[in-house]
Order: C-alpha cells, then sequence, then structure tokens
C-alpha cells in the first residue's frame, strides 16, 4: 500500500473568476463554491470568507477543518456522498497550507449533557494563533447555516459534507492543471528486521452527532480496536466531528497531518519499524468495556509485534481509563509505551494534571494545559457568520459580542488547543 | 465526599461505575454501578425489572453498610440487569 501525496504549496489565497493556483497564490470563484455547498438541500445559506495567519481576525462557530484533497482514482473522502472504497495507496492531490473550515452555529436543544455542540474558537494573530491548526494555515472558511427543523445527525452531517464538497472540489481543480512543487511517498516497507517494531496507539472518541468521529462516513461509536494503515488517516478516512469538545478534539487536518503518523513514517527503517496504527474508542460508559477496550487493542499491539508504542487520545474525562489500561496491558507484555496527553490540572495548573493513571505509565509527553485562560484581544473582523458567541449552555446560553475583548472562563472554547495528537508546540513546565 | 462524611464516624456505601476511579482516592465501600448515565438503574430493562434491580441496588447499599472491611473494598450486586 503505497500512497504518494502530491504537494501543491499555497502561501495566499484571494477570490477570483476561476479557480488556479500560480504563485503559490490560490484563487478560488467564490459564487460558484457557494453554489455547490448550496447544492445540499439541508443548508440554507453559504457564504465564503478568506483570512490569512497574522490578520486581526476570530473565527467563531467552528465545525470542522479539512486540507483540500483530491485523489485521481477516486472516490475522494469516500462515505462523503461517495462509494466507499479505501483510501490509502494511489495518488492524492494535497493543497499544503490551506484550511476549509465550515462554521455553523448548530442548534442547541438541551442544557446539559455530552452532545452539545459547543463554540468553537480560533485566533489568528498572536501567541494563541498556535494553538489551533487555523493560525498556520491560509483560511477558507464557510459561513454557514441550516435549514429549520432537522434531526441532530443530520445537522451534523451537512455542515461536514460542505467542507468535504468544496475541499475536493478546489484540490480537483488544482490537480488538473497545476504540477505539484513536490511528491511525498507513504510506505510501510520491508526493512531491517533488528529495529525495532513501534506501534501507533490512536484512542479517538465518538458518541453520536456532535461528539463523533467518521470513518469512511459512520460514526465509530460501537468501535472495537482495530488496526488501520497509516495511510488511511493520511487520506482522509477520518472525519472530526466533536464540537462538544473545542479543546479536546483532533480536527480533521490534524488527521489528515497526524505528528505522530508521519515522525514515524520519517524514521521508518532508520531507527525503528512503524508496525502500524490501533485505532481505537475511549469514553465507554462501562469498566467492563473499558477493559474490553484496553484487552482488544493491547492484543493487536502484540500481534504486531511491537516493542514500543506511542499514546494518543482524544476528548477528556472517563477516556483516560481506556487509554490508561491499554498502556498497562501493554507494558505488561513488554511493549514499552509512551502516552502524549494535556494536563487538566487547573486554570492554575496547582491540581492533579491526570484524573486516572497507572503505576505502568511512567513515560509521558504533556501537550500543555486545557484549563488555563487565555485572555483574546478586540479583534477587526469576526469569520463563521454573524457577531455574536453563545457561551455556557448550562445558564440556557448567554451572547456575548464575537469581537472582543473576551475573557473565558477556561480554556474549553479554544479550538483544537489541547493539542491532543501533538500537533502544538505547547508543553508545560516541570515544578 | 465519602471520604469527609466518613471521618466525622458515618460509614458510607459508594455506588459507582467507575470502581478503579473509586480505589484510587480510598474510598472504603465501594458498590460496582451499572453504567455511567445509570449507575443504579438500566432503561434496556423492562419497567418491573428495572424496579427491581434499584431496589436491589440501594438493599445491597444498604447492608454494605455494615460490612467489616480494610480499606478500599469493591462489592458487586448480583441481579440479572447489572452487565
Amino acid at each position: 500500500m503505497r500512497l504518494e501525496r502530491h504537494v501543491h504549496d499555497v502561501t495566499q489565497v484571494a477570490f477570483g473568476a476561476r479557480t488556479e493556483l500560480s504563485g503559490g497564490q490560490l484563487t478560488l470563484d467564490r459564487e460558484r463554491l457557494a453554489q455547490i455547498v448550496l447544492a445540499d438541500d439541508r443548508l440554507a445559506s453559504c457564504d465564503i470568507q478568506l483570512a490569512a495567519p497574522g490578520e486581526s481576525a476570530r473565527v467563531v462557530h467552528i465545525c470542522d477543518t479539512v486540507e483540500p484533497h483530491w485523489r485521481t482514482a477516486g472516490p475522494t473522502f469516500p462515505g462523503w456522498g461517495s462509494e466507499i472504497r479505501s483510501v490509502g495507496d494511489g495518488e492524492t492531490h494535497r493543497l499544503a497550507g490551506v484550511g476549509v473550515t465550515a462554521c455553523c452555529e448548530l442548534p442547541w436543544r438541551k442544557t446539559g449533557g455530552i452532545q452539545i455542540p459547543r463554540e468553537n474558537i480560533a485566533e489568528l494573530r498572536g501567541q494563541v494563533a498556535e494553538l489551533s491548526p487555523l493560525g498556520s494555515v491560509q483560511n477558507v472558511v464557510l459561513e454557514l447555516s441550516l435549514r429549520d427543523g432537522l434531526p441532530d445527525e443530520e445537522c451534523d452531517r451537512a455542515v461536514h459534507q460542505a467542507e468535504m464538497v468544496v475541499a475536493q472540489d478546489l484540490a480537483r481543480a488544482i490537480a488538473a492543471e497545476h504540477t505539484a512543487d513536490r511528491v511525498e511517498a507513504f510506505e510501510l516497507t520491508l526493512v531491517d528486521p533488528g529495529l525495532p517494531r513501534v506501534v501507533y496507539m490512536a484512542q479517538i472518541t465518538s458518541q453520536g452527532p456532535f461528539a463523533g468521529t467518521f470513518y469512511y462516513g459512520g460514526y465509530l461509536d460501537r468501535l472495537m480496536p482495530t488496526l488501520v494503515h497509516p495511510n488511511e488517516f493520511l487520506d482522509g478516512a477520518l472525519v472530526d466531528g466533536n464540537v462538544a469538545g473545542p479543546n479536546i478534539r483532533i480536527p480533521t487536518i490534524v488527521h489528515q497531518n497526524n505528528p505522530v503518523i508521519t515522525e514515524l513514517y520519517r524514521e521508518h527503517g532508520r531507527t525503528l519499524c512503524f508496525a502500524g496504527v490501533v485505532l481505537s474508542r475511549g469514553h465507554y460508559y462501562g469498566m467492563d468495556d473499558k477493559h474490553r477496550v484496553a484487552q482488544q487493542a493491547s492484543k493487536l499491539a502484540r500481534w504486531l509485534n511491537a516493542r514500543g508504542a506511542i499514546f494518543t487520545w482524544e476528548n477528556a474525562g472517563n477516556g483516560l481509563m481506556e487509554t490508561m489500561y491499554t498502556l498497562q496491558a501493554c507494558e505488561r507484555m513488554g511493549i514499552k509505551s509512551v502516552l502524549i496527553t494535556f494536563e487538566h490540572g487547573g486554570a492554575r495548573g496547582d491540581d492533579s494534571p491526570l484524573q486516572f493513571y497507572v503505576p505502568e505509565a511512567i513515560a509521558m509527553v504533556s501537550s500543555g494545559s486545557m484549563d488555563e485562560p487565555l485572555p483574546l484581544p478586540e479583534v477587526e473582523r469576526v469569520l463563521g457568520g454573524g457577531d455574536t458567541i453563545r457561551l455556557n449552555p448550562q445558564m440556557g446560553g448567554e451572547r456575548v459580542a464575537a469581537r472582543g475583548p473576551l475573557t473565558l472562563d477556561w480554556r474549553l472554547e479554544m479550538y483544537a488547543s489541547a493539542g491532543q495528537a501533538g500537533q502544538t508546540r505547547y508543553a508545560r513546565e516541570d515544578y | 465526599m465519602a471520604k469527609e462524611i466518613e471521618r466525622t464516624g458515618i460509614p458510607v456505601a459508594y455506588v459507582t461505575t467507575l470502581t478503579s476511579l473509586a480505589e484510587e482516592i480510598r474510598a472504603n465501600r465501594i458498590v460496582a454501578g451499572v453504567r455511567i448515565p445509570h449507575p443504579v438503574g438500566n432503561p434496556v430493562l423492562g419497567a418491573e425489572t428495572e424496579r427491581d434491580l434499584r431496589t436491589t441496588m440501594t438493599q445491597r447499599a444498604l447492608e454494605v453498610l455494615t460490612e467489616p472491611v480494610e480499606g478500599p473494598s469493591v462489592f458487586r450486586v448480583d441481579h440479572p440487569g447489572v452487565r
């Protein structure tokens, strides 16, 4: 299974008469793109905005971000209005340096529980911008609104369908007429059998609409741990819908460029042998389920003859138990295990950083605090639709001006800021 | 809360699904619950069986209060609605 990604580098975006890429500038046709999005009658409106990193701007109501991809042999983003066929081999064109972000105020039908679509915010200027993927890409922002009366799952699917449609339309147009700047190949080639085999243990969360992860278009809510080829991550098999956990989610663009996978590939054949990926879902509701996940995931790691394992997890709360039990089971089989995790030690970082741990968890990498509040300055532009955001669903929802300045209670609303796949450059210091 | 109440001399039976967390904080009498969203019930059962499950869970918690323990101990509830 060999994936060749033909990379087209983008350093600027602008509106124009047609989609083209010249000298790093991606031009796109605003009206036409909006029209193809609105071919989906679940959507009532679509406006498209552009923004560059460093602008005095804030993006709100974020549902997800995707990197434009086009698979020459198709289908691209299978399961999203297209036939379901495995991805991860063949030729894929990617527009690097661009993110297509779907924004929409999703309906609030309740005031508590896990599946509330919360406000997801990203900054484009200042140090805080580094915390989200939007701070380092040229942004194509879809401001969407939904038709009234749709069930939650249709709302959830419609906003993701829109980003997929735009992302593949852009990449297809560029692939047809632009020569790629470079080609990156991903293949688990046979290597020196003496190299230590390392597996990536990727735990995601999936709990239905607004709190799900999609795999080929389907929710992974009942996933038992399974083997997945790393190329499937890099080629758009996983789509993130966890708007309920803004800071503790792994957006699609991060799955497509998962730094653990790209780094394991870089070392493959040099210092280690990349043995594969075990994909699992955490946050099950019973202890038996948690142990079932741990036993199955660690068993797969052993079948891969892994000597080492790198763990990441998504979401917060009791999902850490599946991760920790799996890590424990791996260590007991002699598989050296390392966990990348955020810290949940409160606003000042002085509380216990992990809600649950096992004695075997002795090697961990911190990706920073998920709690510490960040003062957000007043900005010139707000993208995402409308000029207010909604906070505190438990209080029935409170509208505040999106331009700021904003002082949020903690980091909950900051999109992807806990760096759960290790994609940020943040960490905490020992003290 | 369980620990603070015990510190005043009142025994506590702590019904929770996440028994490992209860052991970690060193609660003494831990009664294993059904699922995180419904620790003392189970909505997949019929109304009558569920009522019976709830009664059994509560009775077990009361019994456990007088069980002698030395350190964190997990008590299971024997009922077909617990799975």
